[in-house]
């Protein structure tokens, strides 16, 4: 080998380097054993002695390790195999203190893991786009009034814009949306249906695999019924059929004919309100003349390529006056028709929830931060004498930053690996219970940018730490500070400050923490406590809903079915009462418009309606005010009497009695509503009741009777073993209802409240993991605080200070910085409140009680930290102590 | 004091770099031969310590200035013979004519008192 083959021109040259370096190094120090043997034989030909020749040649050579080191320098690649020597180094100090190491990397993973996960939900519901093609153009409309928003339009003003506006290539209702049985050949099942207009699968982008989809004249009055099929069903229930086009099946007693199936993928998951995925697709069919003028109709869109949002609410607002215009009075709206993004739309019903919970979840990781910064701090100041020595040695003030940038790396990477494990283990067992009807569940998961997210969160954290920790440890004069010998160790004025700062904010983002879950939980107690108007004990409902085709034909005929099957319900053994309800509370709502007979100025749009039995206020234990409840002789084919609510009574009779006066059903503002006309005199005045858990009910009325959609309250003496007994007394007495579910009525408070619950349940947990953290931080900074102080401790107890005097001293400090904290948080809180006002249930941002409570609990946990602390003070012995110095 | 006299190290970072590679242009040599010309031509004025002329050569091998390829020496034993490359060439050539402007400047400010 003859050619020398480094080079730097040399292709890859740099990769031989690192491969070849044995070798250069091998080279270099034969070269240097030849130059010493060539001197010395020189000098002994010179004459002088091989020993003495020797020593000569190694003195000029001057040191040899020094030069072979030297020129082994040159080829070293001096960063990675720093940067190598440094994450050893600082796996080696993290093995050092198992403790401290556990600690923070827990406290660390807790806090990124609450962010990983908190953020893949976000990710998925507000930052991800819909899976539909261009979905940026699909757009829902709604009136907005004044206050607020109305998210459904009834048929005739459907039909207006569909017919009058040029923003959209396509508009699309959604009617109705529900439990269908059906029938093909010899097998049937129950689906899930939903209810759509032509303009439907064009706005979602998606073309039928095979057949057609909705055309105009489907959706006409007395068109022939016609379904599409998901692709799902069609391979689940007809087995992909492939002559499945034209085939009849029976929905509900009623022919269809299917006319297309939609592709593989197409997955129509959505308003919030609709939590389960239609399996098929009915074409709507709009009723003669004017159609529905129930507001029942969600209206979606696609807005014409070219077309912006913008100019889409430019062309509403005139053509909601233009409806105005045309409209007879009693469709007349005071509002504009509001064009929005169908993804902001959707947010929308989570968007405060997430924010908060974002908010939250960075709180806490700024509390887990605060906590390992202050263990870092403490350790950095034991460190202090070792961080001397490096700098006596020569490290620079770079190479010292670069090892704690490497352990502070370490530190946050391995919290945000485990934090994302934790992150995922949380998701994959807790996704399923989110009670918030999330639109696209399954596409919660811990994605690329979700990964990302976590590891620039890692990395964030850790140039924190090695920050924190390089400032405390760079000692300026490390010459004193070797003297010193580190035994005193004092942790200085600056870093004392910083360790009682990170105490304080620690403190402060808690309370605001433990503030929020306060509140939510206060509300949640609240809602479970309130006062619902009736007696949810021991009260089960039964759902039901008539088969088409099996009904009694005429009105008496149904009364009498009714007035048999709450016989047959009484005649169970364990049923002490039974009533009928066209709607439960709690279940849902039936409104109609209604005026005080002779005074068109007492309107109201939304009243409540229900058609009760007799025994209903009886069953439901519902005060009776004023006047008579109805009587077996008031259910007729024409309901005359009416009982109403406090709240109507108050808001129509303010002065004099309700009783005698009359209500008009059907009317508004003087105009006729519907051909159902109906005059009902008031009998009775009774208490309100909740009908959604969450809001105070409109105002309400009852008329005697029922409706083809009827609900059955029972009040029992056990909830229990009723079931079977309940379908023979229905089936017996009326074949063509369907049970549609049973339950009791805390479950279904209890199903109300689920999201409130899982709300507060987060928070509170988040609050717990806060105070959690907190009660380890103030418990680690004052340990190290006092281990710092044994020798003053020491010399007080030595002067004559008793162990009440050292307990008061350690405990004092914290309840001074707690304190601090507390007013600081409070403050905090204050400003931010009202972002949970929505959140709440008759309780106020500012709610002084939970303010004290909260304020408390984090004093307690502060005091607790001084548990051991103090204990460990109180057993100070002077004389070691002193000894010490 | 007399004494210091006796250790007259490297003069300036790169000044030994700059003789190798101002030898090196004459004729090729191995590290021993390289020493001590470079002794022998400054009359001992300026004493490199030999072994630092080892991490120089490393350096100068490391930028493609110098090229070395083993041989056999005038007294028969197996060495590593320095060769200057092109590059290397111009390098010097560069760093001379700066040292050059370096040192006239410094002359001209230690000259005597020349108003």
């Amino acid at each position: 080998m003859t050619t020398a083959w480094v080079g730097r021109g040399e292709p890859a040259s740099w990769v031989r380097r690192i491969f070849g370096r044995k070798r250069i190094y091998g080279e270099l120090a034969e070269e240097i054993r030849a130059h010493l043997d060539e001197k010395v034989e020189e000098l002994v030909a010179g004459g002088m002695a091989r020993e003495e020749a020797e020593h000569a040649a190694r003195r000029e050579f001057g040191n040899v390790m020094f030069a072979e080191e030297r020129g082994r320098d040159v080829w070293r690649w001096a960063r990675l195999e720093d940067f190598l020597i440094d994450v050893r180094y600082a796996l080696r100090m993290l093995r050092k203190s198992p403790g401290f190491t556990v600690v923070a990397i827990l406290t660390l993973a807790l806090g990124i893991g609450a962010n990983t996960a908190i953020f893949s939900i976000v990710d998925a519901l507000m930052l991800h786009p819909l899976p539909y093609p261009h979905p940026s153009r699909i757009v829902h409309l709604s009136w907005k009034f004044p206050a607020r928003v109305n998210q459904n339009l009834n048929d005739p003003e459907f039909k207006f814009w569909r017919g009058h506006s040029r923003s959209f290539a396509s508009l699309a209702g959604i009617s109705d949306e529900r439990g269908v049985e059906i029938r093909a050949g010899t097998q049937s099942g129950w689906m899930k249906g939903l209810w759509v207009t032509d303009g439907f699968f064009h706005t979602f982008g998606v073309q039928p695999v095979l057949g057609r989809g909705f055309v105009r004249a489907d959706t006409e009055p007395g068109a022939p019924r016609v379904a599409v099929l998901t692709n799902s069903l069609w391979r689940d229930f007809f087995h992909s059929e492939k002559n499945i086009i034209g085939s009849q099946i029976v929905l509900d007693e009623r022919v269809y004919a299917v006319i297309g199936v939609l592709p593989r993928g197409f997955e129509f998951s959505d308003p919030p309100e609709y939590s389960e995925r239609p399996d098929l697709f009915v074409a709507q069919r709009f009723a003669k003349g004017l159609g529905d003028t129930g507001y029942n109709t969600e209206v979606l869109g696609r807005l014409k390529t070219g077309i912006s949002l913008a100019q889409a609410n430019a062309e509403m607002r005139l053509l909601s006056s233009e409806f105005n215009a045309q409209a007879p009075p009693f469709l007349r709206v005071k509002g504009t028709m509001l064009v929005r993004s169908y993804q902001s739309y959707q947010e929308h019903a989570h968007r405060t929830i997430l924010l908060l919970l974002l908010g939250v979840v960075s709180l806490l990781l700024l509390v887990a931060c605060g906590n390992v910064a202050s263990l870092l701090l403490a350790r950095a100041t034991a460190r202090q004498q070792e961080i001397s020595v490096r700098m006596a040695l020569g490290a620079g003030r770079g190479r010292l930053l670069a090892q704690f940038l490497t352990e502070g790396l370490l530190l946050g990477l391995v919290g945000a690996a485990v934090g994302v494990g934790l992150a995922a283990g949380v998701l994959h067992a807790a996704v399923s219970t989110i009670p918030w009807n999330l639109p696209a569940t399954s596409q919660i998961r811990l994605d690329n940018r979700v990964l990302l997210f976590t590891l620039l969160l890692g990395v964030a954290v850790s140039v924190v730490f090695a920050l924190t920790g390089y400032f405390r440890s760079w000692v300026p004069d490390w010459s004193s500070a070797l003297k010193e010998g580190g035994r005193t160790g004092a942790i200085g004025r600056r870093g004392g400050k910083i360790l009682k700062l990170l105490v304080v904010g620690e403190v402060a983002i808690s309370l605001m923490l433990t503030l929020a879950a306060g509140l939510l939980l206060d509300s949640l107690y609240r809602l479970y406590s309130q006062n619902l108007g009736f007696d949810p004990a021991h009260l089960v409902v039964i759902q039901t809903e008539p088969l088409p085709g099996k009904q009694p034909t005429t009105k008496a005929a149904f009364l009498a079915d009714q007035r048999e099957v709450l016989a047959r319900l009484r005649g169970i053994p364990g049923v002490e009462s039974a009533a009928s309800v066209s709607v439960a509370p709690l279940t849902g709502h039936q409104n109609f418009p209604a005026q005080r007979e002779g005074h068109p100025d007492d309107s109201i749009g939304g009243t409540e309606f229900r058609a009760v039995s007799p025994g209903y206020f009886s069953t439901m234990r519902i005060p009776v005010l004023r006047g008579r409840v109805f009587l077996a002789s008031d259910v007729t084919p024409k309901p005359t009497v009416a009982v109403i609510d406090e709240t109507l009574a108050r808001d129509w009779w303010p002065n004099g009695s309700p009783l005698g006066g009359h209500i008009v059903v059907g009317e508004y503002k003087g105009h006729e509503y519907s051909k159902s006309r109906l005059v009902l005199e008031v009998v009775c005045v009774v208490g309100n009741t909740r009908e959604t858990i969450t809001r105070p009910s409109p105002p309400m009325v009852y008329y005697p009777g029922g409706s083809m959609q009827m609900d059955w309250v029972l009040r029992v003496r056990a909830a229990r073993g009723l079931h079977a007994a309940i379908r023979n007394a229905l089936s017996g007495a009326w074949p063509g209802l369907r049970i549609v579910s049973i339950r009791s009525m805390p479950q279904l408070i209890s199903a109300a409240v689920a999201q409130p619950r899982f709300n507060a349940l987060l928070l509170g947990m988040f609050g717990g993991l806060a105070l959690l953290l907190t009660l380890v931080g103030i418990y680690g900074v004052l340990g190290f605080q006092l281990s710092q102080r044994t020798h003053e401790i020491g010399v007080r107890v030595a002067l004559g200070a008793g162990p009440g005097d050292v307990v008061r001293l350690v405990v004092g400090q914290a309840a001074k910085l707690a304190a601090l904290g507390i007013v600081l948080g409070s403050a905090g809180a204050m400003t931010a409140g009202s972002l949970l006002s929505s959140l709440l249930f008759e309780v106020k941002p500012l709610d002084p009680a939970v303010y004290v409570a909260s304020g408390a609990l984090l004093m307690l946990v502060a005091l607790a930290a001084c548990y051991v602390p103090a204990r460990r003070a109180m057993r100070v012995d002077p004389v070691a102590a002193l000894r010490e110095e | 004091m007399a004494k210091k006299r006796k250790e007259p190290r490297d003069l300036f970072p790169g000044a030994l770099e700059m003789m190798v590679l101002r030898t090196l242009k004459w004729q090729p040599l191995h590290g021993y031969a390289l020493a001590q010309h470079i002794k022998r031509q400054s009359n001992n004025l300026l004493r490199v310590e030999e072994g630092s002329l080892y991490p120089a050569l490393q350096r100068l091998l490391k930028e493609g200035l110098v090229k070395a390829e083993w041989g056999v020496s005038a007294t028969g034993r197996r060495v590593r013979i320095y060769r200057l490359t092109p590059k290397g060439a111009r390098h010097l050539e560069r760093e001379v004519s700066q040292f050059e402007q370096m040192l006239e400047g410094i002359t001209l400010v230690l000259a005597p008192g020349k108003t």
